[in-house]
């Protein structure tokens, strides 16, 4: 009969006090701050490295398209304002020149927005790199072309000369 | 008061329960942990960091198309140089039609220059 209120205190025991819930309370309050202060500090480095990362990353994607189209690259030159044709050479007997017409492989480069698109004569057209802010072709020799990336306040400039092979 | 506190010295009394001291000690560990994750991200900040200097010490790329018929057309990339060339650009392709080069089969990596091509050569001179 005298066993129902001794297991009440029992369970009483086990739980926290008051006392040791407040002082829980100020610790976790006082973690928090500190959290929130370091928080304070550690994300801008955050932000910044996410949109150097985003910036290097379509810099390369931009760098190893251009790489690809340029290799068998007989001719070159502006189209419109912010756009690049090139001329590959094709065929089963390549003339070396460009002819800018078949067999001959024409691949254009245009800023659409803030994406760099590639299209060829195939109709096949995919985006080589996002965050472009300016894409530009110099005209004269040698060819000259200057892309611009921006995410948020991360901004590259990179300048890709079409030369000739150093001896 | 005196009988809070005898309550506390029972040893009973913490039997079942969290001590203070444990709690402490827990929420201890729980900052170091949060501090030792984002000191991680601060390292990886700094990788990057240093990863973006070394790799893109310079912004200006000189690309040098493939001289070579062959590197031509296997499609081979260009080179991206960062020295600049000997003079303005011309093609050095020949033109000269010694053979008909049909590509059977060609597999390269996207991020590697080496590529294995598998090539029919037919001797038009003849």
């Amino acid at each position: 009969m005298n066993k129902t209120p001794l297991t009440l205190r029992r369970r009483f025991r086990t739980g926290f006090t008051i006392f040791e819930l407040l002082v829980v309370s100020i610790l976790m309050v006082i973690v928090m701050l500190i959290t929130s202060q370091f928080w304070k500090w550690f994300s801008p480095s955050v932000t910044e490295m996410i949109a150097r990362e985003h910036i290097l990353c379509e810099a390369r994607m931009a760098a190893q398209n251009l790489a690809a189209d340029f290799g068998s690259a007989v001719g070159a030159a502006p189209f419109g304002s912010d756009g690049l044709v090139l001329c590959k050479d094709g065929g089963d007997f390549p003339s070396g020149d460009a002819n800018w017409a078949p067999p001959d492989v024409l691949v254009y480069y245009s800023l659409v927005g803030n994406t760099l698109q590639r299209s060829d004569l195939t109709g096949a057209e995919f985006t080589v790199a996002d965050s472009v802010s300016n894409f530009t072709v110099g005209e004269g020799s040698p060819l000259r072309i200057t892309l611009e990336l921006q995410c948020r306040d991360v901004a590259r400039q990179m300048v890709f000369i079409w030369s000739a092979p150093t001896p | 008061m005196k009988r809070l506190w005898s309550k506390y010295r029972d040893r009973r009394f913490f039997a079942g329960a969290f001590s203070f001291v444990e709690l402490q000690i827990a929420l201890v560990i729980l900052a170091m942990g949060l501090l030792s994750f984002a000191g991680l991200f601060r390292i990886y900040s700094l990788q990057t960091r240093y990863i973006e200097q070394s790799s893109l010490p310079v912004s200006t790329y000189y690309i040098v198309s493939q001289s070579n018929r062959w590197m031509q057309q296997l499609g081979v990339p260009a080179d991206m140089e960062q020295t600049a060339g000997q003079s303005a650009w011309t093609p050095p392709v020949s033109g000269d039609k010694a053979y008909r080069i049909r590509l059977n089969r060609l597999s390269k990596d996207f991020d590697n220059s080496l590529a294995d091509a598998n090539v029919t050569l037919e001797d038009v001179n003849e």
